[in-house]
């Protein structure tokens, strides 16, 4: 299944991706260059502050990249001209902490964008909101408040949310880090039907499981540059490089 | 004659007699002239009217002058720097920072310096030849000072909203002004509602400062009445007793507020 | 309710508790009314001031001053049957229940303040119109008969009625009639006008605490002789003719 061919369009194309941070010793990033295709899972792995989360922070402008180029769906984003707001919309984001807003019901969670930025009508994305909770088996808590929730409702819940505004890619940044044991599985299989329906993702994570059984490409980072790319058999079964292979030693 | 008169009347004839009133008799005196003749009790409720706009006005257009002083005091905007070459961009993030730094200074004047001198120089000043009502004037100069205040608070609230907020609704497609006003704001509020609170209290206790450019809120009406018996005490205390009522009131009502927007919490 | 009104009635029975019977009389007033009473450097001068000099130096008792608000004139001689308000106050019958006043001492007479291309000459052109006064004072029951309670704009102090005169936000401003001679000269404004409208105005007494019928007994007596000897006439003369000459 992993081995699969998903080769479609580029969708984001990232070109010399570089970004330093304020105070200017660190480079987080030096000149990384990839692509991701329309319906790809792409898995990113390496150990912590090796840039991984800032690339996938960088691919949607939450970090602003100090130099590089980032196209997607043909526009380069970096653009000042370019309103990247128009484009975040079109790009779902989960985060460790899940980010609900705790001042408003899960629905409420899942409509504002929708009503406020896509001009749906209220039913309208209420209707889709609820048809999203129901593929993740909690319809029931649609008027609990976020606080209510344990964390692995929360981040399912971060998932449907994003998936509201009918993304083109999805962005996971270390979904799965800020859960209890017992809790990944479920948020991992809602990533896992979230993969098998086609959707383009790009995931930062720590789960080599997930990442084998539903990564269609893998890219191992280290310092700021990616290291090794391939087939999650490939990195898996028969990396390259040193590095990789002392990284794979350690969480695996 | 009213049954209040035909009281009075033996209680003023032993004054004119100089003779010692009992300590009834001495609170009647007293609550007689103070409130009663006169039809005086309407001028305390005329001056708390007054109060009450002013107040209101005040209220809602300090905290919204305060919201948006606050978001141009936040790090987001005193740190933001525009990189690319867009002239129109460029002054429109110098003008951006101007008001900030504008935004600063204002709020060190305004908390700088004391409440009494701000009106004076909006009604003698700015409004020096420009005849409006003077609640207008009340409004405008507690509503310019108590913005001061309210920024520093929910400048607080806003810093003690987690980072992720804004970020998850960046991520979604909200601009940064819709981020603040649909989803840091609300939380922001929450947070410094007690604060909030306090400070309204105090607004509503301070409007009676406006008393020095003669509009005639609650404090100048206890003023007016006691210019008149020269009672030393009494129309103070019935003034008093109303502020006390006033901010009870709105200390309820915000506990009320509090309990709901608490409702999220568990 | 009942510890409400046990601490109503120990406020109002504040002056009572405080009845020492010190010889030295405080006099409470408010120096920002010349040419009644004012500041001078470090000294206090005036009509009022004179007045009360030569009251206790009659009457055998020793006096020392306490500048402080208008407002607070009256509360000052409330707590402390030895304080008196000597502060260019006017007798009103109401005012009479709550204190006691010696004898009217002297009644100037109102002016009215007014911009001279306005064309006011009587009280009738001031009906409906905004006048300016200094709360509680003589001016203030004038302005109100003419112009209705919601018409009299009341300041703190009659200077500010006037700035608000110079900027046009009130019609008129009614002032005891030395008072305002005194200010016109010092403000030299040519666009304000001085109208004697032929306004009556009460007489100033000496506020004395209801406690206190001795010394409103002495300050009387120290009156009467005074007027006998024609110490009013001096006075007047020392503080109204040049004054007024200055503003005419």
């Amino acid at each position: 299944m992993t081995t699969e061919n998903k080769t479609g369009e580029v969708i984001i194309s990232v070109r010399g991706l570089t970004k330093h941070f304020k105070g200017g010793d660190v480079q987080a990033l030096c000149g990384v260059d990839t692509d991701v295709h329309r319906g790809e899972v792409l898995v990113v792995i390496g150990p912590s502050g090796s840039g991984k989360s800032t690339f996938l922070r960088c691919l949607n402008l939450l970090e602003m990249p100090t130099d590089g180029t980032i196209t997607f769906e043909g526009v380069d984003i970096t653009d000042p001209k370019v309103n990247i707001n128009i484009h975040r919309q079109k790009m779902g984001m989960v985060f460790q902490h899940f980010n609900l807003f705790p001042h408003m019901t899960v629905l409420k969670n899942m409509t504002i964008a929708p009503v406020t930025l896509l001009k749906k009508s209220k039913e309208e994305a209420e209707k889709k909101a609820m048809g999203l909770l129901e593929r993740v088996n909690l319809a029931d808590r649609a008027n609990a408040y976020p606080n209510q929730l344990s964390g692995g409702q929360k981040q399912r819940i971060a998932i449907v949310r994003a998936l509201c505004m009918e993304p083109q890619v999805m962005l996971f940044d270390e979904p799965t880090s800020a859960l209890d044991p017992e809790m990944v599985g479920e948020v991992l299989d809602v990533m896992k039907e979230l993969a098998r329906s086609g959707m383009t993702m790009v995931c930062v994570t720590h789960e080599m499981g997930f990442a084998r059984e539903v990564g269609d490409r893998v890219l191992f980072f280290d310092e700021g540059k990616i290291v090794e790319e391939g087939t999650p058999r490939e990195i898996f079964s028969d990396p390259k490089e040193q590095r990789t292979k002392d990284f794979l030693n350690k969480v695996l | 004659m009213t049954i209040f008169e035909q009281w009075w009347q033996p209680i003023e004839q032993m004054i004119s007699n100089k003779q010692p009133l009992t300590f009834f008799q001495t609170i009647y005196k007293e609550l007689y002239m103070n409130a009663i003749s006169d039809g005086r009790w309407k001028l305390y409720l005329d001056g708390l009217w007054v109060t009450l706009k002013v107040s209101f006005w005040a209220i809602v257009f300090g905290t919204l002058l305060g919201m948006i002083l606050a978001v141009l005091r936040l790090p987001d905007v005193t740190e933001y720097r525009y990189r690319g070459s867009n002239p129109l961009k460029k002054a429109a993030t110098a003008l951006l920072r101007f008001f900030s730094w504008f935004a600063k200074f204002y709020i060190d004047v305004i908390r700088g310096t004391p409440l009494l001198l701000q009106v004076l120089i909006i009604n003698f000043g700015i409004f020096g030849t420009i005849r409006i009502d003077k609640v207008i004037i009340g409004v405008i100069a507690c509503a310019l000072n108590s913005a001061a205040y309210v920024a520093e608070i929910i400048r607080g609230g806003i810093m003690s909203v987690d980072h992720g907020q804004m970020e998850a609704g960046r991520s979604m497609g909200f601009s940064y002004i819709q981020t603040m006003r649909h989803i840091i704001l609300p939380q922001a509020m929450k947070s410094a509602l007690p604060s909030l609170c306090n400070e309204f209290i105090a607004l509503i206790k301070e409007t009676s400062i406006l008393s020095y450019i003669a509009l005639t809120e609650l404090t100048k009406a206890g003023d007016y009445i006691r210019s008149r018996t020269y009672s030393a005490f009494t129309p103070y205390i019935i003034s008093g007793l109303l502020y006390l009522g006033m901010t009870l009131i709105l200390t309820r009502l915000i506990g009320k507020m509090e309990r709901r927007l608490r409702a999220s919490d568990h | 309710m009942k510890k409400l009104i046990a601490l109503l009635v120990a406020l109002m029975m504040l002056g009572t508790a405080a009845a020492a019977m010190a010889d030295v009389v405080t006099v409470a007033f408010n120096p920002e009314y010349p040419p009644f009473e004012s500041v001078n450097g470090d000294q206090y001068e005036g009509y009022d001031v004179d007045l009360i000099k030569a009251v206790a130096e009659k009457a055998g008792f020793e006096i020392e001053f306490e500048a402080m608000d208008f407002d607070a004139v009256i509360a000052a001689v409330q707590a402390n049957p030895n304080t008196i308000g000597v502060s260019g106050i006017s007798i009103t019958d109401e005012r009479k229940l709550s204190v006691d006043f010696s004898e009217g001492y002297i009644n100037a007479g109102l002016i009215v303040v007014v911009k001279k291309d306005s064309g006011y000459a009587t009280t009738d052109d001031l009906k409906g119109k905004v006048i300016g006064v200094q709360m509680g004072t003589t001016s203030d029951f004038a302005a109100e008969e003419i112009t209705g309670q919601e018409n009299t704009a009341k300041y703190k102090s009659f200077l500010n009625a006037i700035m608000e005169l110079q900027g046009n936000k009130v019609d008129a401003v009614i002032v005891d009639k030395p008072v305002g001679m005194a200010i016109l000269a010092s403000l030299a404004d040519d666009s304000l006008e001085i109208v004697d409208m032929g306004l009556q105005a009460d007489w100033y007494g000496i506020e004395v605490n209801k406690e206190n019928p001795e010394l409103l007994g002495k300050i009387n007596a120290a009156l009467k002789e005074l007027e006998a000897a024609g110490f009013y006439e001096e006075l007047a003369v020392k503080y109204f003719s040049e004054k007024e000459a200055a503003a005419e």
